[in-house]
């Protein structure tokens, strides 16, 4: 008689309360989850079962039968009572809309292809100069990308001021993108003013990259054959965030290839700037077993997998500000990554318009005082507030003030 | 010269010398200590009422399978002590007699390997012992089978230093099975005793009273008994938790068994959920592959010992006869003949130093060859159905029931793990069965598992079921040889 089989036949069944326990002890109200989770194995129907046979009519319920797009969390309202009733179980929205609703997505792809779901933002992209910041979720990207051109655009009326060249997406503002797995340290890029230093943009998510965040590296840099330069935690997590940019997963498969430098944290990094590391609990054998293999297939070397085994991790916290980015600057070097020079044409253009506007505000400072008198001189025209009333009536979607600019103009046209 | 001559024959006054005699003290006496009665039962005094319980319903289950029956057995406490009753065939009369015997230990079960509920040897005799070594005076205890009762009393000769041993015989109305009584001194009206106060009752009753449960810590035994924490009265009161518990442990470990309890007045009765259940029996006979050449020897010895005290010389074919898959002729003539040893008696494999081992290697090979080594599964196994039913009447959540079992073999050694769990949401702290061999553990027997300082504790803490958790966990562990690291198998050896 062998302890291990003892020891088995304990652990076996007493592995789902051990796991509940255990989330109770990271998160107090799993309690209320506890009679669910624990008596799961009752209900003749499994939560996935549940929510393939309600997911269709919950998302014809959020989505008004199709018309409009529907978030994630509006389609788990709509199934959450159906899929609670058939299983007994309380639904964990989490894990509704982000592995029920993607798995059942992937697995029906010709009921669903007209559908459109959007899901949460889980991190930002910010492009350098240009103020955009993209929240990365489904529709922002989307509208992100569709906007973004190959082309600069040309002096536009309605931009009568623009501080800079106009670009939308890399052409000629960025070289690269720097993702971090973390969201706190853009302040601190902010402030160090790394993108603009390195006419760089920057994508950060918590923790894992999200499918928005996949497909817009994916198009960037994909498209415009620039590389991802990834900045992570040296540790199981850090190695598979950097990996699920390489590789195709459930939810996302990329389209391109593209170029992904991985920054570190890596080992070398923390034995040359001396970083502390803290512990970190790992599983049995079996998982520890799957832990070495899973490093190694997102890149860790023998000594790094070592190092990690022995339950042990380092933070990018673990570093001050100014050795952070002391380091960043260091490695951005290191990979050659420096500011965006367009080529002669896109210079010719833009030094073209640089000049066009220039006379344009010049023009316009001298005719300012000319102008001001002779609006001052014109007439107001009679019941303006009720021709603003019936032009917002005809097109409600149109703002009381450009209302008044189209009456001003109808009115005086001709007059100047 | 005279006075000279007279001076040197004076012989100088003799000293007073002791002339000593080599007494002999009876070492059955040695029997009823205390610390003897620790030593041989592995447990202290204060666990003790559990012991009994122990001891005496392992013999009832092995009485009524070995008879074919599916036991049913009644466990009281009253005010006159511990009653144990079965449906079993009843214990001879000739075997409680040799159980009056300190001087020698009567097993059936030490010398085989087999997954029997005990192998101490000496069961019966700790528990008559028992009373005497409390009372410091007397001790009674009373069995009735096949048709007589046994009023046993035992006091002790302080001048010769031995006990007495008072058996009387009486002819009774047969009934079936055994009902053994261990007058437990101080109560009431145990034989012997007089007093009138129903203490027991009253501490049955009144929650305020010294004995309640409510004084008892953690481990079970009473703390504040007004300086008397060691009187017999006090370690049976506050054994009350433990003694039910395993008691009722038994239920989940064996779903032949109807088990009754009263504990002075309070019942409870464990209905049999499979009253046809099978299991290895007693009296099934022993598989070649389960002993190694030492256990072979042991036995051979044994029966070679018990043959010379019944005057009795038995061929070896007799001996191999008995082993499980050699009892026909032309298997025991195909291992014997190959050994040469046809005509052979088994005392011919003892020499002037024993059994000899040379002998009992190529004995044992031959009759492991000629047989095959029993599927782990013949053990007999408790199962979900039986172990759920017990949760369910625990007050566990069954949709969260949990059931593992592992069968295998180890070095020719079948075993068979089985491990419950269940979610009791109104129970304030868990609930923990462990057994061996379908016999409870008056300790948790599993305190060490392998080499790295595993236990069953620290492997639940790990698993979050610690002591206050509203949960319970069984684990029952059948085999057919057990290591214990103590007499008392308290506590089971386990390889890593």
């Amino acid at each position: 008689m062998k302890a291990e089989a003892i020891i088995h036949a304990v652990r076996s069944v007493t592995k789902v309360w051990a796991k509940q326990r255990k989330a109770e002890e990271r998160e107090a109200n799993r309690v209320l989850r506890r009679s669910s989770v624990l008596t799961r194995s009752n209900s003749p129907w499994t939560l996935k079962d549940a929510a393939e046979s309600v997911m269709e009519a919950a998302y014809r319920q959020a989505s008004s039968n199709g018309e409009l797009p529907a978030t994630a969390r509006q389609i788990m309202y709509a199934a959450r009572g159906p899929i609670q009733d058939l299983t007994g179980e309380m639904l964990d929205d989490k894990y509704f809309t982000q592995t029920l609703l993607t798995g059942y997505l992937r697995e029906h792809p010709e009921t669903t292809a007209n559908w459109d779901v959007v899901f949460d933002a889980r991190g930002h992209f910010h492009e350098p100069h240009t103020q955009l910041t993209v929240p990365l979720g489904t529709l922002a990207v989307r509208h992100y990308l569709a906007e973004r051109t190959d082309e600069c655009e040309t002096l536009n009326r309605d931009r009568m001021n623009p501080p800079l060249f106009p670009t939308h997406g890399p052409r000629s503002r960025f070289g690269a993108i720097l993702f971090i797995e973390k969201e706190g340290f853009l302040p601190l890029l902010e402030r160090a003013q790394i993108a603009e230093r390195f006419d760089l943009a920057l994508m950060s998510t918590k923790g894992m990259s999200v499918t928005a965040a996949r497909r817009l590296v994916d198009s960037l840099c994909g498209e415009f054959e620039i590389p991802l330069l990834v900045m992570h935690d040296f540790d199981k997590a850090g190695f598979s965030i950097l990996g699920g940019f390489t590789r195709n997963n459930a939810r996302y498969r990329f389209r391109h290839k593209i170029k992904v430098i991985d920054l570190g944290l890596r080992l070398a990094d923390i034995q040359a700037y001396g970083l502390q590391s803290e512990s970190v609990a790992l599983g049995g054998a079996g998982s520890l077993a799957k832990f070495r293999v899973n490093l190694r297939r997102n890149g860790a070397t023998d000594d790094e997998i070592t190092f990690l085994a022995q339950g042990r991790r380092v933070e990018l916290n673990a570093m001050g500000a100014g050795q952070l980015v002391a380091w960043i600057e260091g490695k951005l070097a290191a990979q050659g990554v420096t500011k965006v020079i367009p080529d002669a044409d896109i210079l010719e253009g833009a030094y073209r318009q640089a000049l066009q506007l220039h006379y344009l505000q010049q023009r316009l400072a001298d005719i300012q005082a000319e102008a001001e008198t002779l609006a001052n001189a014109v007439p107001l025209p009679e019941s303006l507030t009720r021709q603003v009333q019936s032009m917002l009536e005809d097109d409600p979607t149109r703002p009381w003030d450009r209302a008044v600019q189209q009456i001003a103009v109808l009115e005086n046209e001709g007059e100047s | 010269m005279t006075s000279d001559t007279s001076q040197s024959q004076r012989q100088p006054p003799k000293a007073p010398q002791l002339q000593r005699i080599a007494f002999q003290t009876s070492r059955e006496l040695d029997f009823l200590s205390e610390k003897e009665l620790v030593a041989q039962t592995g447990h202290q005094r204060r666990e003790w009422p559990l012991v009994v319980l122990k001891e005496l319903v392992d013999n009832a289950l092995d009485a009524c399978e070995e008879a074919g029956v599916a036991p049913c057995i009644d466990v009281s406490v009253d005010d006159q002590g511990i009653h144990v009753a079965d449906n079993g065939p009843g214990i001879p009369p000739e075997v409680v007699a040799s159980v009056l015997d300190f001087t020698i230990r009567v097993s059936s079960r030490e010398a085989y390997v087999a997954p029997d509920r005990g192998r101490q040897g000496n069961a019966l005799k700790t528990v008559v012992a028992m009373p005497f070594v409390l009372s410091g005076e007397i001790g009674e205890v009373r069995i009735d089978a096949q048709g007589v009762r046994h009023e046993i009393t035992l006091k002790v000769d302080r001048i010769r230093q031995q006990p007495v041993i008072d058996h009387h015989q009486i002819a009774i109305a047969a009934t079936a099975g055994t009902k053994i009584c261990v007058a437990w001194p101080d109560s009431p009206r145990s034989m012997g005793s007089r007093e009138t106060q129903r203490f027991l009752q009253n501490a049955a009753i009144d929650d305020d009273s010294p004995w309640s449960n409510d004084d008892v810590e953690d481990d079970g035994f009473l703390q504040n008994d007004r300086g008397q924490m060691n009187s017999p009265r006090s370690i049976l009161i506050a054994a009350k938790s433990r003694f039910l518990q395993i008691a009722a442990d038994y239920a989940w470990m064996n779903p032949h068994l109807t088990l009754r309890l009263d504990w002075l007045g309070e019942r409870t009765e464990f209905l049999a959920s499979a009253p046809n259940w099978s299991k290895w029996k007693p009296s099934d006979p022993t598989d070649p592959h389960w002993y190694r050449p030492e256990d072979l020897e042991r036995l051979i010895a044994a029966n070679i010992g018990h043959d010379d005290d019944l005057g009795r010389n038995r061929t070896l074919r007799e001996f191999v006869a008995e082993f499980r898959g050699l009892s026909s002729t032309a298997k025991v003539k195909q291992v014997l003949g190959r050994l040469d040893l046809s005509r052979a008696k088994l005392a011919d494999l003892a020499g002037e130093e024993g059994v000899r081992k040379d002998r009992v290697i190529k004995l044992l090979a031959a009759m492991k060859e000629a047989t095959r080594p029993v599927k782990p599964m013949a053990l007999g196994i408790i199962g979900k159905e039986h172990l759920a039913a017990c949760c369910a009447a625990a007050g566990a959540e069954m949709a969260s029931f949990q059931y593992k079992r592992i069968l295998s073999r180890e070095r020719e050694l079948p075993w068979i793990v089985e491990s419950a769990f269940a979610w009791r949401p109104k129970a304030s702290g868990r609930g923990i069965v462990t057994g061996v061999n379908w016999s409870p553990g008056i300790l948790n027997p599993f305190r060490q598992l392998g080499a790295f300082a595993k236990s069953l504790d620290s492997i639940l803490e790990e698993q979050r079921v610690g002591r206050d958790e509203p949960a319970i966990v069984f684990l029952h562990v059948a085999c057919p040889r057990v290591n214990y690291a103590d007499r008392g198998k308290s506590s089971v050896i386990v390889e890593e």
